[in-house]
């Protein structure tokens, strides 16, 4: 944050990216510099427990923020809003599966796309896990609410894939694959 | 006897600073990315970075990484990028 100021003050347009609890802080820390109003680009806190992929995400999610930042100046309501970020929404969906033993996933292969990835170790339960039908209907609201409802949510299960090893397991285990 | 009242408080300033102008485009640019030192600061700057690199033409990047969050940048990275940069991204405060 002092560093963005410092930058500005040298005649640089700076962008600074903070997260949310220190907002107060860094406005404030930008008053007492000389800036009033300085506009930042925040993202969910905390970032030290993000996996590699959820940091890309991010940070693919807060570049046009910073581009405006760069450019135009501002950062508007929409801009910060879609700071909700894929890799939040993803750890908020994954919590509840993870206790169940399995985890989930989530990629961007385009700018209209989600696609979630449900993993189901081998040792877990997959009849535990709450069925792909039921799932992806509150992955794609969550999806809509926090990052727009143009965006189109798949998810993939393993255990729609006759030949992943889950199932291949599962049909050993059966008194027909005895 | 007249009481003389010291106030050691320093009040906000009243008269505030403009921003630098910002850039008409970032082709061309070279950006500053200084990273705080904080955990993924570096990775989300050059991943942005790299993102406006596609947007952009003749985009370069000169990383500056901080010896503690705590304190600003030291003056020789400072005037490194002042002189040859031309627009700065910081991360993370966290």
């Amino acid at each position: 944050m002092l560093d963005a100021v410092q930058f500005e003050d040298r005649g640089l347009p700076a962008a600074a990216i903070i997260t949310e609890p220190f907002k107060a802080t860094c406005h404030a820390m930008a008053v007492l510099n000389g800036f009033d109003n300085y506009p930042l680009v925040a993202v969910p806190h905390p970032v030290t427990s993000l996996s590699l992929e959820q940091v890309h995400d991010l940070a693919d999610s807060i570049t046009d923020a910073v581009e405006r930042l760069l450019i135009v100046g501002n950062v508007d309501e929409v801009a910060t809003a879609q700071v909700a970020t894929l890799a939040t929404v993803v750890e908020e969906l994954a919590l509840g599966l993870r206790s169940d033993g399995a985890d989930l996933t989530a990629s961007r292969p385009d700018d209209h796309s989600v696609v979630f990835e449900l993993h189901i170790p081998d040792q877990a339960c997959a009849d535990c896990i709450t069925p792909a039908r039921v799932l992806l209907p509150i992955f794609t609201s969550r999806i809509h609410a926090a990052l727009g409802d143009l965006l189109s949510v798949t998810l993939v299960d393993p255990r729609d894939d006759a030949s992943h090893p889950l199932n291949t397991q599962r049909l050993n285990q059966s008194p027909e694959g005895a | 006897m007249s009481i003389r009242l010291l106030d050691p408080t320093v009040g906000p300033p009243t008269d505030f600073k403009a921003r630098a102008p910002r850039l008409a485009t970032l082709d061309g640019a070279t950006i500053g990315l200084v990273n705080n030192g904080k955990t993924w600061g570096r990775e989300i700057l050059t991943r942005i970075a790299d993102n406006l690199a596609d947007r952009y033409t003749g985009i370069n990047t000169m990383l500056v990484t901080k010896e503690t969050y705590s304190f600003p940048a030291i003056p020789a990275d400072v005037d490194r990028l002042t002189n040859g940069a031309t627009a700065i991204i910081a991360a993370i405060g966290d």
